[in-house]
């Protein structure tokens, strides 16, 4: 029975809801700054920056600092290996859910 | 859990859509070439190509002055070839092919003014095709009402037009502009109230 299951350990890193909802926001755009990000996850300031750390350490995502004029802008996307770590989570998830019926 | 996933992904890309400006920004530019259709028809391609040139970054410095500091920046997939925008590339084409056989049928291709009086139904489905983009990317229903809008005033035009000038076609351009106005003042309006601007330090 168990050799008929998935593995039911998915990747820990993305298995976060907050990460989860980080890598799929970059993954509908080409690139976002801090603020869009806090307000499409609903995260507060601190736990942002502390979920997209973990991911760029991960390399998940790249964090680009840049000025537009005089302001300050934070650019996230999502890296080729996010990509494929957040595809692979998404076929993981779906095999697990059917493999339940 | 993926279909989780693929909501969030449509309401981050809906984000960018909920200003109200695509709308505006839309009605300047069908409202400009209908004036250039009344002054002089033969111009309308230029005038069209530069205004969606020059317009573009007009429209990216309203965005950064409105938009971002309310919800942040954001800035869509490029790169990939969806098969939404295949999709609205086909309807043209098609829209195209089926006016063409409605002028035959109606009068004969080779009839100046069945193309003048067709001129509004190759206008509605072609702009149909723009909206209908608009709204698989971003699930704003508005856009769909605007795509059905262009077709229905597009047919109406047609039927009563005569064909003796373009004037179906200008009509058509300015009571879609009208409409996109309408749409993108009540959308701008509802997001500058509903979305203060927020302050963030450097490390925003």
């Amino acid at each position: 029975m168990a050799d008929e299951l998935p593995s039911i350990d998915p990747d820990r890193l993305i298995h976060e809801p907050g990460r989860l909802a980080i890598l799929a926001i970059l993954n509908a755009l080409e690139e976002v700054d801090f603020l869009f990000l806090m307000e499409q996850t609903g995260l507060t300031k601190g736990n942002l920056s502390s979920h997209t750390a973990k991911l760029e350490t991960a390399g998940y995502i790249e964090i680009e600092k840049a000025f537009v004029g005089k302001v300050p802008r934070t650019v996230y996307r999502l890296t080729e290996a996010g990509s494929e770590a957040l595809d692979g989570y998404r076929r993981h998830m779906e095999g697990i859910l059917n493999s339940l019926g | 859990m993926s279909r989780d996933i693929g909501k969030i992904e449509q309401q981050a890309r809906r984000a960018g859509y909920q200003d109200g400006l695509l709308e505006l920004f839309a009605a300047g530019v069908l409202f400009v070439i209908a004036l250039g259709w009344i002054a002089n028809p033969g111009f309308v391609g230029i005038l069209a190509a530069f205004i969606v040139l020059y317009g573009w970054k007009l429209f990216d410095r309203v965005k950064a002055r409105v938009t971002y500091p309310r919800i942040g920046y954001s800035r869509e997939r490029a790169d990939e070839p969806q098969s939404s925008a295949w999709g609205m590339l086909w309807f043209i084409a098609g829209a195209f092919l089926l006016a063409i056989v409605v002028i035959a049928l109606s009068g004969g291709l080779a009839e100046p003014a069945e193309w003048r009086r067709a001129a509004p139904l190759i206008s509605g489905m072609t702009l149909s095709g723009g909206f209908w983009y608009a709204a698989e990317q971003s699930g704003l229903a508005r856009y769909r009402l605007v795509a059905a809008l262009a077709v229905l005033l597009g047919v109406l035009l047609w039927l009563v037009g005569s064909g003796e000038d373009y004037s179906g076609v200008v009509w058509h351009l300015l009571g879609l502009a009208g409409t996109l106005a309408l749409l993108g003042t009540w959308a701008l309006v509802t997001f500058v109230r509903s979305h203060p601007i927020r302050e963030l330090d450097a490390d925003g």
